[in-house]
């Protein structure tokens, strides 16, 4: 058990390095770059939450499917939530895109204006925030669809036992953080040195790639 | 601009320039007269001639293994999708009796994590087990089915199979 524990690990730390980075990397680029105006203790600490938040799910997910062995039934009753949660993650991209790019100050505007409680809460998404926000951020996205926690998932289930199935997948989460934290440190960097404009060109990007994880999710093959 | 600032410039342009020029210089000490008269076109031609790799989605494919011997395999129920269970049947031939066999699965530039099955050995010689393939959210459907043999006293043979899934 030991080994596997280490393989799920060491599938997740080498893995993240090609596979997370590009596939993942521009969500939580985003994420970091919409917190650097809170500083780099309080980004980092956003980051953290929002990690500890999807292996939290990875940890569950795993446990399922080491309770019930069958990777086949989770995965079927998680298909449609998958695809909800890959909606929403391109629309928060969209979102924290727009917000690095400068449209969350008009939008501060109109709210005043309105007072619409709905505009508060998409300029709220808009800058991001601290750890408090992003945990149950990350406990949603860790149901992002992605092939390499799907793998060992399907190792998880191969065990047959709660507690195996939680610790493979845990360790595959651990594995990928490293990764993660560094697209995200450089999100942080870019966002607390770069030029406004720079920023904003960023920001921008993001929410170009928030709409390609949209179509992706909506199985347009790009 | 100053002086020391032109005279940069000015050798950086000088050795672009130099380099291009031993470039085509070299290039044409070396160069080789053109054995077929249309290239191109001997190369499309070549292409149609080589028979279609053995697509695993669409029946049993037989390949041979390097270091000796066949293997056949065959995935069901086809068409194959992902996020179902799979039966995985092989047969080998020109082997000794025995021996383990093993497939790992795999997608050629994306890291899908490691699926490798064990298949089985049955009364009638031919190996079987189940698997599942996991479905790649970029949208991707080619994988990569990789037979391990290993033979009592020898070491691991391996042949590859591709196979297309259907979602």
């Amino acid at each position: 058990m030991t080994s596997a524990v280490a393989m799920a690990f060491v599938t997740g730390f080498l893995g993240s390095f090609g596979h997370c980075a590009a596939m993942c990397g521009p969500l939580v680029g985003s994420l970091a770059l919409a917190a650097a105006p809170l500083g780099t203790r309080r980004s980092l600490a956003g980051q953290l939450a929002y990690h500890a938040g999807r292996i939290t799910t990875y940890a569950a997910v795993g446990a399922a499917m080491g309770l019930t062995g069958s990777f086949v039934n989770v995965a079927g009753r998680l298909a449609g939530v998958q695809q909800a949660v890959a909606i929403a993650a391109g629309v928060l991209m969209v979102l924290l895109g727009l917000g690095a790019a400068g449209l969350s100050a008009g939008l501060k505007r109109l709210e005043a204006r309105a007072s619409g409680k709905v505009i508060a809460l998409v300029r709220g998404m808009m800058e991001g925030g601290g750890p408090s926000r992003l945990y149950p951020t990350g406990l949603a996205l860790g149901l992002l669809p992605c092939g390499l926690s799907w793998t060992v998932f399907l190792g998880a289930a191969g065990t047959g036992s709660l507690p195996e199935g939680l610790l493979l997948a845990l360790a595959f989460g651990l594995g990928t953080t490293p990764s993660l934290l560094l697209v995200g440190a450089a999100g942080t960097a870019v966002g607390l040195r770069a030029r406004t404009v720079l920023v904003r060109a960023g920001g921008a990007l993001v929410a170009l790639l928030g709409v390609l994880f949209l179509l992706r999710a909506a199985g347009v093959v790009l | 601009m100053t002086a020391w600032a032109k005279l940069v410039i000015g050798l950086v342009v000088a050795t672009v320039v130099g380099v291009i020029g031993a470039t085509v210089l070299v290039a044409s000490k070396v160069r080789e007269e053109t054995v077929v008269e249309h290239p191109y076109e001997e190369g499309l031609k070549h292409t149609e001639r080589r028979p279609a790799p053995c697509d695993l989605g669409a029946g049993p494919c037989t390949a041979p293994l390097e270091g000796g011997g066949e293997v056949t395999l065959e995935i069901g129920p086809r068409p194959i999708r992902t996020m179902k269970e799979l039966t995985v049947r092989g047969s080998l031939r020109r082997l000794p009796a025995g021996g383990e066999v093993d497939v790992a699965f795999s997608m050629a530039g994306m890291e899908m994590g490691p699926n490798r099955i064990v298949l089985a050995p049955a009364a009638d010689g031919t190996f079987s087990g189940k698997a599942v393939l996991v479905r790649c959210p970029s949208g991707r459907r080619d994988w990569v089915a990789e037979v391990s043999v290993v033979a009592p006293g020898a070491g691991p043979r391996t042949a590859r199979f591709h196979l297309g899934v259907v979602e």
